[in-house]
C-alpha cells in the first residue's frame, strides 16, 4: 500500500532537513583563483580567431595574451624593433646601416623605460572586457643590472642581478617578499642588449618580412619611420608595425603594432608603446609606486614562489612509467577502517583506474568491521580483494588506452555492469597524464593556485620545510622529499605522517592524516601486471566475475 | 530551453566574453552547488565543486556543440567534478555516510529519517529532490538545468516524494507527521 503524502508537510520536512539559503557567487574572486583557466580560455579564443596552430613560441608573430606573454612581448619589443629592420635573410651579417645605428644608440643608454598599452579587440573592433586592455611598465638598467616589471593588475617585480635578489609585490597579500634570484644572468647580459638581441633573433623572424624606411614626424619630433610588414604565413596573424626613431639621437621613441586576423582582415590586437631613456630609474621597489608602509618580508636565501613552483610542479609531474598504486581512504569521524579504495595500474601506454566504495546506504554497523577483515592491510590482500570486486558499494573501472576511454558505470542492482565507451579523437594520454590521474599525485602535490608567497616561519625552519602562503592556505613543502607537501593547513591540518620511496628513488607519502580523512598509499613500481588488466574485453560483466 | 537573454550570454561567452561567462556562473551557481551537494553532502565542498566545474567548463567551452544545452552540459561537468572530489578531496563524506554524519551532527529524529529517505532514492530522483529543496529552486529553473520540461519535473518530483513517504512509513516514521 502506498503511503499518503501530504505534500505540504513533507515539503516542510525536506526543506527543514536540507534547505539552505541560496549561495552567492563572487565572480571577481573566482577570476582571481582561476587565472590559469582564464588564460587558457583567452588563448583558445585568440588562437581560434586566427586559426593559429599555437605551437611556436615566436614572440613577434604569435598573439600572446597571457600575462607572462605580455611581459615577454613588452620586454622584447625593443629587440623586435631592431630585428624587423633586418632584411628577410636569416643572417645577422646583412644588417643595414640604420639598424646598426639604432643598435649602437640603445647600447649606450643607462636606463630604458618601456610603457605599453595593449588591447584585444573583438570582431567588431571593440574591447570585450576590462581585462582586454592592460598596461605594462618595464625598466631596464644595463649598467646596474636591474630589471623592473610593473603590471596593471598589481604585481611588481624588482630584480637586482648584481645582488642576485628579487623583490616581489603580491597585490593579494599586499606585501613584498625579498627572495634570492637564482637566474644567473641578466636577461640583457653584460651591459648591453646586444648579445641578448643576437641570441633572440634566430627564433624571432622565421618567416621574414619587409621593412621600408621614410622620414616623418612623431610628437613634434623629426623621426625616421620604419614600417614593418611580416611575410604571410598560414595560421598566423599578419603583423604590421611602425617604429619611430628620433633622428637626433637614433633612439626609438615609439612603436605601434597591429596584429591582423588574415581571415577577416581586421585587427585583433593593437599595441602602442613609448620609450624613454631617463638618467636614473627607481632605486627600490617602493619607488615603482608602492607605499613605504607596505611591509617587506625577508625570505632569503630562498628563491621566489615562481621558482619554487617550477620545481614543485616538476616533481609532481615526474612520474614512474609502470606501477600499481593503491590509495585507501578512512573516514576518521566515523571510526571506519576503510571507506573506499582507489587503484591505478599504469604501464606507460595504458592506465586503469578503479574506485571501490565499500558501503551501500543503510545502517552503519557490523558490515564495516566485516569488510575491514576482508580487505586486509597489505598491498597483496587489497589487490586480491579488489580483483574479486567484493566492495558492497559502487565500483567503477576506467581503462584509458591509446585514444579510447572505456568506462564502467555504477554496478547495477542485479550485479551486471553497464559499460560505455567514449573516444577522444584529439587527445592522446601519456604516462604523465596517467600519473596526474593517480590520487598519489594529487595528495602529495596539491595544486597551489594564484598568487603565493614563500614565507618562512619557525616551524618551517626547524623542520627544513618551505612554507608557502596562498589565499589563506598554508603549505609546507619538503625539499628533501621531492617537494612533497608535507603539511597543509586550511581550517584543519592535513599532514604526511610517513614517507616511503620507490625502488627507483622517488618519494611518495605513505600515510596522510587530515581532520576527517586518512589515506594510506601502497605503490609498487615495475610490477608484474595481472593478465589482461588493460584489456577492455576483460572488464567485469557480472558481480564478482570477469568475462 | 534557456531564455533569450541566456542564449545571448552563452553566445557571448563562447565568443570569448568572460563577463558573460561570469553571468552564466551567477545564474547557475545555486543549482550547481545543489547538484554537487547531492554527491558530496558537504556545503563547503559543494561550493568548491561548483566553482571548479565553472573552471572546467570555461576551458572546455569550445567543445560545447549545442548552445541550448549549456546548463545540462554544465550540470554534467559539475557531477563529474563532485564525483572526483568524493575520492580525491579530504573532508569529504560520501553520500553513503550521509546518515552517519547527520547522526553525529544532529540528533533530531525527523532530520535523520528524512535524510535516510532521501539517500535511498535513485541518483536522479535524489538529485531532483536536492535541487528542489536545497535552495528552493523553481520547477522552471530545474527543468532548464536538467534539460527537460517543468511538467516532467513535477511528475518526477511527485514520484520521488511518494517513494520517500513509503520508505518513511516502512521505517516507522509517524504517519501523523507526513
Amino acid at each position: 500500500m502506498k503511503a499518503k503524502v501530504n505534500n505540504k508537510k513533507l515539503d516542510e520536512l525536506i526543506s527543514a532537513t536540507i534547505g539552505r539559503e541560496k549561495p552567492t557567487f563572487d565572480f571577481s574572486r573566482w577570476k582571481q583563483v582561476h587565472k590559469k583557466e582564464i588564460e587558457i580560455f583567452e588563448s583558445q579564443i585568440a588562437n581560434r580567431e586566427v586559426s593559429c596552430s599555437a605551437t611556436s613560441t615566436d614572440i613577434w608573430r604569435t598573439v600572446l595574451r597571457g600575462k607572462v606573454g605580455r611581459i615577454a612581448v613588452a620586454a622584447c619589443i625593443i629587440i623586435a624593433v631592431l630585428i624587423v629592420l633586418r632584411p628577410s635573410s636569416n643572417s645577422l651579417d646583412g644588417t643595414t646601416a640604420a639598424y646598426a645605428k639604432v643598435g649602437e644608440a640603445v647600447k649606450s643608454v643607462p636606463w630604458m623605460r618601456i610603457s605599453y598599452t595593449s588591447k584585444i579587440l573583438d570582431l567588431n573592433g571593440n574591447i570585450r572586457t576590462e581585462n582586454d586592455q592592460w598596461d605594462t611598465d618595464i625598466w631596464f638598467s644595463f649598467d646596474s643590472q636591474i630589471l623592473i616589471q610593473k603590471f596593471s593588475f598589481g604585481q611588481i617585480t624588482y630584480k637586482d642581478y648584481s645582488k642576485q635578489e628579487v623583490y616581489n609585490y603580491n597585490p593579494e597579500s599586499k606585501r613584498i617578499v625579498l627572495s634570492a634570484l637564482s637566474e644567473n644572468k641578466f636577461p640583457i647580459e653584460a651591459n648591453s642588449p646586444w648579445n641578448w638581441l643576437q641570441r633572440n633573433i634566430q627564433g624571432m623572424m622565421p618567416f621574414g618580412g619587409n621593412v621600408t624606411r621614410k622620414a616623418g614626424q612623431y610628437d613634434g619630433k623629426e623621426v625616421e619611420v620604419f614600417e614593418i610588414v611580416s611575410a604571410p604565413k598560414s595560421g598566423w596573424a599578419d603583423a604590421r608595425g611602425k617604429i619611430f626613431v628620433d633622428k637626433a639621437t637614433s633612439l626609438p621613441i615609439a612603436e605601434e603594432k597591429t596584429y591582423i586576423n588574415p581571415k577577416i582582415g581586421k585587427p585583433q590586437r593593437v599595441e602602442k608603446g613609448t620609450f624613454e631613456y631617463p638618467a636614473r630609474g627607481p632605486v627600490d621597489i617602493y619607488e615603482v609606486g608602492l607605499s613605504r608602509d607596505i611591509p617587506t618580508v625577508n625570505s632569503l636565501p630562498l628563491p621566489p614562489w615562481e621558482e619554487v613552483n617550477r620545481i614543485y610542479e616538476s616533481c609532481s609531474r615526474t612520474a614512474p612509467e609502470r606501477y600499481i598504486a593503491i590509495v585507501t581512504r578512512e573516514l576518521r569521524t566515523t571510526g571506519a577502517p576503510i571507506e573506499s579504495v582507489e587503484i591505478c595500474y599504469a604501464d606507460g601506454a595504458h592506465s586503469r583506474e578503479e574506485r571501490h566504495f565499500l558501503f551501500q546506504p543503510g545502517p552503519v554497523g557490523v558490515q564495516w568491521r566485516q569488510q575491514a577483515a576482508e580487505i586486509g592491510d597489505t598491498f597483496d590482500s587489497i589487490l586480491k580483494w579488489a580483483q574479486a570486486c567484493k566492495a558492497r558499494g559502487e565500483i567503477s573501472i576506467s581503462i584509458y588506452r591509446e585514444r579510447c576511454f572505456f568506462y564502467n558505470s555504477h554496478r547495477q542492482e542485479d550485479g551486471t555492469w553497464k559499460t560505455t565507451k567514449r573516444e577522444f579523437k584529439d587527445i592522446k594520454l601519456t604516462a604523465r597524464d596517467f600519473w596526474n590521474l593517480c590520487p598519489i599525485a594529487r595528495i602529495a602535490w596539491p595544486q597551489i593556485r594564484g598568487y603565493a608567497d614563500v614565507i618562512q616561519n619557525d616551524f618551517a625552519r626547524e623542520n627544513n620545510l618551505i612554507h608557502i602562503e596562498s589565499q589563506g592556505r598554508q603549505f609546507y613543502l619538503n625539499p628533501d622529499r621531492d617537494y612533497i607537501c608535507q603539511m597543509q593547513v586550511n581550517g584543519g591540518t592535513t599532514e604526511v605522517k610517513e614517507f616511503a620511496q620507490t625502488k627507483e628513488g622517488k618519494w611518495y607519502p605513505k600515510r596522510i592524516e587530515g581532520p576527517d580523512i586518512a589515506n594510506t598509499v601502497y605503490l609498487e613500481t615495475n610490477p608484474v601486471f595481472p593478465e589482461g588488466i588493460f584489456d577492455s574485453n576483460n572488464l567485469p560483466k557480472k558481480d564478482g566475475q570477469r568475462k | 530551453m534557456p531564455e533569450r537573454s541566456e542564449i545571448h550570454l552563452i553566445e557571448a561567452a563562447t565568443g570569448g566574453d568572460i563577463e558573460s561567462f561570469g553571468e552564466l556562473c551567477r545564474l547557475y551557481y545555486a543549482a550547481m552547488v545543489a547538484i554537487a551537494y547531492c554527491i558530496l553532502s558537504d556545503h563547503q565542498l559543494a561550493e568548491d565543486a561548483a566553482q571548479e566545474s565553472f573552471a572546467r567548463a570555461l576551458i572546455n567551452l569550445k567543445n560545447l556543440k549545442n548552445k541550448s544545452r549549456f546548463a545540462p552540459w554544465l550540470a554534467a561537468i559539475c557531477r563529474n567534478v563532485a564525483k572526483d572530489m568524493v575520492v580525491t578531496k579530504t573532508r569529504h563524506i560520501s553520500t553513503v555516510n550521509l546518515s552517519q554524519v547527520a547522526w553525529k551532527n544532529n540528533n533530531d529524529e525527523n532530520t535523520d529519517a528524512i535524510r535516510r529517505a532521501i539517500e535511498q532514492l535513485p541518483d536522479a530522483a535524489r538529485e531532483l529532490v536536492v535541487l528542489r529543496y536545497y535552495n528552493n529552486l523553481s520547477y522552471e529553473y530545474i527543468a532548464s538545468i536538467l534539460g527537460t520540461s517543468p511538467a516532467a519535473i513535477n511528475g518526477r518530483l511527485a514520484r520521488a516524494k511518494r517513494k520517500m513517504a513509503d520508505y518513511l512509513k516502512r521505517n516507522g516514521f509517524p504517519e501523523g507527521k507526513l
